[in-house]
């Protein structure tokens, strides 16, 4: 029964892990940058696909299949934010929500993630050790980057655009650096996710999942690592201790969404108001 | 040499000619006043100046060279920083941090060094930090240094936006409405300030105002638009007495400019 009980505690710790690992990298794009993604778990399938693909068929070993598979999200969030960085505000959050979707209707019909039957059998590699080592030092890069000269333009940016482009700052080509930082580490949560989970499939990842990120960023307080680590951890393990209500977890999110936002616009920890 | 000059300058919106055929020039260490009543084209003419808008036809030339097709970033690196009408500070960031961020294309850290943060990223910030601060000193505001810049009074809110775009280093300084809702005393306070820091920092002043004492207390010369176009331009009191000033001011701001 302990053995049991504390796997399942170890479970959940790693999954909780693995969120805020994500939701950091959300943070990065709409808390501190100011806009707004609706897609950012393409970016999670993205870095989960790959780093499976790497493992399963070219017999990468973890260490390696992890940041490579990062890499490609990282890519391919560059090559996306490139066309739709100018857009704004609502512009934005449909063009990333449609990004999601197509990405996911991709996965759908590629024979080498074999479709809507998934990849299963993906090496259970992801220990709760490596997970709580990989977010401390994510938390601790993430702190640096918002505390350094590019996390201050990127403030700026979420600030004021027109004022932040006329003190000299390139504004699109921060969003982009942005928008790529953001989806590497949604790429490493990714990777994580399938190593833990073993089997992933592409309706894992569609847009209710970049909502649920979504929550936990806004939960938590948009812009504040404590906050992304709260919002996180509640919303991962609330539905676990209550499985019997697994049924209503998006009641549950919207539930919780609506009374932040009635009673602490900002969040839990947050401290600024993001306008997007 | 003049620092700016403007050529022909145009835009069109639509059927609007909001600036139309505009020309001017504007000398070293010159205060140059633009002056007209409401809509006239004058924030128009900064948003061209600094590439927020591009012209329908003419054009910005700094120190000689043509800033057509250049962006609003390159143009702060040119020497071109502004304040606006409605200010336009980072709220939510530090009075520090406004300064901080003027000087960003001047600071010189690697990302790198500050993920990892290595000596010269402690170094620099603590040099860039005591910068702002002897900006900050100059206008007396160093006390309030870890404010949030929206929780400053409105008028060192003006005095922020005007001692940031200082801080880019900037030799061209547009200043939009800097007296706007400002107090006769803090207007004749703002008027010797402006005077400081062309004398001091051997600034080149771009101004648009309505208030009239601080046009005529410090402008080495001004030019009048009305409906986009420059009805006249010369040395305060030439322009006073201008009968298409009167005019254009028609009504209740004509006294208002006899007045002063
Ligand atoms: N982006 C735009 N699109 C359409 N019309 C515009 C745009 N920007 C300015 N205008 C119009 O151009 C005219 C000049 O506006 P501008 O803001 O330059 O006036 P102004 O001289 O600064 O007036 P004020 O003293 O009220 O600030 C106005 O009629 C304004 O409505
Ligand atoms: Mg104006």
């Amino acid at each position: 029964m302990d053995i049991i009980f504390n796997n399942y505690v170890l479970q959940i710790v790693t999954m909780c892990c693995i969120n805020i690992i994500i939701v950091l990298g959300l943070n990065l794009v709409s808390g501190i940058t100011g806009q707004l993604s609706l897609g950012h778990s393409a970016f999670v399938s993205i870095g989960a696909f790959a780093s499976t693909l790497f493992i399963l068929k070219l017999g990468m070993p973890f260490w390696l299949a992890l940041p490579a598979g990062a890499l490609v999200s990282a890519i391919s969030g560059f090559v996306l934010g490139v066309p739709i960085l100018r857009l704004r505000g609502d512009y934005l959050a449909i063009v990333t929500l449609g990004f999601c979707e197509i990405i996911r209707v991709l996965f759908l019909n590629l024979r080498i993630t074999r479709g809507a039957l998934g990849i299963s059998g993906i090496p259970h590699y992801t220990t709760p050790g490596i997970a709580v080592t990989l977010t401390i030092i994510a938390i601790i890069m993430m702190y640096n980057i918002e505390n350094s000269r590019f996390g201050l333009a990127l403030r700026s940016i979420r600030e004021d655009e027109i004022a932040s482009e006329l003190m000299g700052i390139n504004i699109t080509r921060y969003k982009i650096i942005a928008f790529a930082t953001g989806s590497l580490f949604a790429g490493v949560g990714g990777a994580l996710y399938a190593c833990q989970i073993t089997y992933i499939s592409p309706g894992d990842f569609g847009f209710m999942r970049s909502f649920e990120e979504l929550c936990m960023l806004v939960l938590g307080g948009m812009g504040s690592i404590a906050g992304v680590i709260a919002g996180a951890v509640i919303l991962t393990s609330i539905p676990e201790v209550l499985r019997f209500a697994s049924e209503y977890r998006m009641i549950m999110y919207g539930i919780a969404l609506i009374m932040i936002m009635v009673f602490r616009p900002q969040g839990l920890f947050g401290k600024i108001k993001v306008n997007m | 040499m003049a620092v700016l000059e403007l050529t022909n300058l145009s835009i069109h919106f639509g059927g609007l000619k909001a600036v139309d055929d505009v020309t001017l020039a504007v000398e070293k260490k010159e205060i140059f006043s633009i002056i007209g009543p409401n809509g006239a084209g004058k924030t128009t003419v900064f948003n061209l100046i600094t590439g927020i808008y591009q012209p329908t036809a003419g054009a910005v030339i700094l120190d000689g060279a043509d800033l057509a097709g250049k962006k609003p970033y390159e143009r702060t690196r040119f020497g071109i920083a502004r304040t606006f009408q409605n200010i336009r500070l980072f709220k939510q960031l530090t009075v520090t941090e406004n300064l901080i961020l003027a000087m960003h294309p001047l600071r010189n850290i690697s990302l790198l060094a500050s993920l990892l943060r290595f000596p010269q990223f402690f170094r620099e910030r603590r040099d860039v930090t005591k910068k702002a601060e002897s900006y900050l000193e100059y206008v007396n505001l160093l006390s309030a240094k870890n404010e949030r810049a929206e929780n400053l009074p409105y008028g060192k809110q003006r005095e922020l936006e005007i001692v940031r775009a200082i801080a880019t280093d900037a030799k061209l300084l547009l200043l939009d409405e800097p007296a706007a809702g400002m107090n006769p005393q803090e207007t004749i306070q703002l008027m010797y300030f402006i005077k400081k820091i062309r004398n001091d920092m051997n600034k080149t002043i771009l101004l648009i105002e309505h208030d009239m004492t601080l046009v005529m207390g410090i402008s080495d010369r001004v030019a009048v638009l009305d409906y986009g176009r420059k009805i006249t331009e010369g040395l305060p009191d030439e322009v006073r007495n201008d009968q298409k000033v009167i005019d254009a001011y028609l009504g209740k701001e004509v006294t208002y400019v006899k007045d002063y």
